[in-house]
């Protein structure tokens, strides 16, 4: 497995969902279902197959798959091109790749917008 | 004081060379005390019990994995340091504690190095390693907040307290009063599709309290690979250590 794995606090595996308040304390990625409400102090990876139905809350947050909820992100956030956002966001740094989808406000206090080709 | 606890599987004639070296090391070491053959004829809770409320200083197991499952429940309440001399097959969790077999175990015996290590609690019986169960449709409630809902293509949940196998390359401190939950997936698709589908990937929870729910195909857990219970497993952190010798090759 990926070096990278030993960092992280929590994957929520493809095989898997979760119902219910899911509080986290270090990383956290995301590959599989999230139900409710997801949150955590570090930094949220959200896979390309991941679906999450839920708010989120993040200090910085790299999305490529699919989220209905309200993101709100302290620091930055990154859309892939396959990500498909349904609900508000709030970040203070923000990058979209072409071809992601938005569908929602975006607010950025005191932040900068770099489009990402 | 040092208590041995020799398991009934050593009374096959093929230990006996083996036993007779490690009985001449802890003499050399200073080291060796009373001997306990466990036989199919004694009772075997009764019989550790009576010993233990000897009260040994040092409680040493010889024999494997099984071993320690069997005494486990035991000793784990009681103010005594466990040993561990494997012998045979089935000794991944001497490997994790680095303890080498037979003589060598001697050696690290003699060396006293002690590890507190934490133990899990299954519907109040303890375990050292794992819980199980396989299958999809399986529930685990996290922390009283959140449940893992097992879909189609996992083959297994396991809560872990000591990392034994390859997890993710994770290895879990055993001494951090959390307890690991890991799920891992089917392996998918035929030699044909080998390359082409996505792998799926593991997932790694901690917590410190679940329970386990019956899956579609499954009401029972597997408690250290060897114990069979059935399901609803409320499964926690004890409060209650485990006083154990290690080697210093162990994994954590």
């Amino acid at each position: 497995m990926s070096k990278e794995f030993k960092d992280v606090e929590t994957i929520i595996g493809s095989t898997v969902k979760i119902e219910g308040d899911f509080k986290g304390e270090g990383d956290v990625i995301v590959e599989g279902g999230v139900e409710g409400k997801l949150s955590t102090k570090k930094n949220l990876t959200v896979g390309e197959n991941a679906k999450i139905i839920a708010d989120v809350e993040a200090a910085n947050a790299l999305v490529a798959g699919q989220v209905i909820g309200n993101l709100k992100i302290t620091e930055s956030l990154e859309l892939t091109a396959t990500a498909k956002i349904t609900g508000d966001i709030s970040a203070k740094v923000l990058t979209i790749a072409t071809g992601a989808r938005l569908d929602g406000k975006v607010s950025m206090e005191s932040s900068i917008l770099i489009e990402k080709e | 004081m040092y208590q041995y606890i020799y398991d009934s599987f050593l009374s096959d004639k093929k230990y006996n060379k083996v036993l007779t070296r490690i009985e001449n090391r802890l003499l050399d070491l200073g080291i060796n005390g009373k001997t306990n053959r466990i036989t199919l004829l004694k009772n075997f809770e009764s019989y550790i019990k009576e010993l233990i409320d000897k009260k040994p200083d040092v409680v040493i197991i010889v024999g494997n994995d099984k071993t320690l499952a069997k005494i486990l429940n035991i000793v784990a309440d009681k103010e005594i340091i466990l040993g561990i001399i494997p012998i045979g097959e089935e000794n991944v969790i001497a490997d994790f504690f680095g303890i080498n077999k037979e003589e060598q175990a001697c050696d690290i015996i003699a060396a006293r190095r002690i590890e507190e290590i934490d133990l899990g609690n299954v519907n109040g019986q303890y375990f050292l390693s794992s819980v199980e169960i396989y299958g999809v449709g399986t529930v685990i409630i996290c922390n009283d907040s959140y449940e893992i809902k097992a879909l189609e293509n996992t083959e297994k949940l396991g809560i872990y307290n000591l990392c034994l196998k390859d997890n993710m390359g994770v290895v879990f401190n055993p001494q951090d009063k959390n307890l690991e939950i890991i799920s891992t997936p089917k392996v998918s698709g035929s030699f044909f599709n080998f390359g082409k589908n996505k792998p799926l990937i593991k997932g790694l929870i901690r917590v410190q309290k679940a329970k386990i729910l019956s899956s579609q195909e499954n009401n029972s857990v597997l408690v250290d690979a060897h114990k069979i219970m059935k399901t609803p497993a409320e499964v926690t952190i004890s409060n209650r250590k485990l006083k154990i010798i290690v080697g210093k090759n162990r994994k954590f």
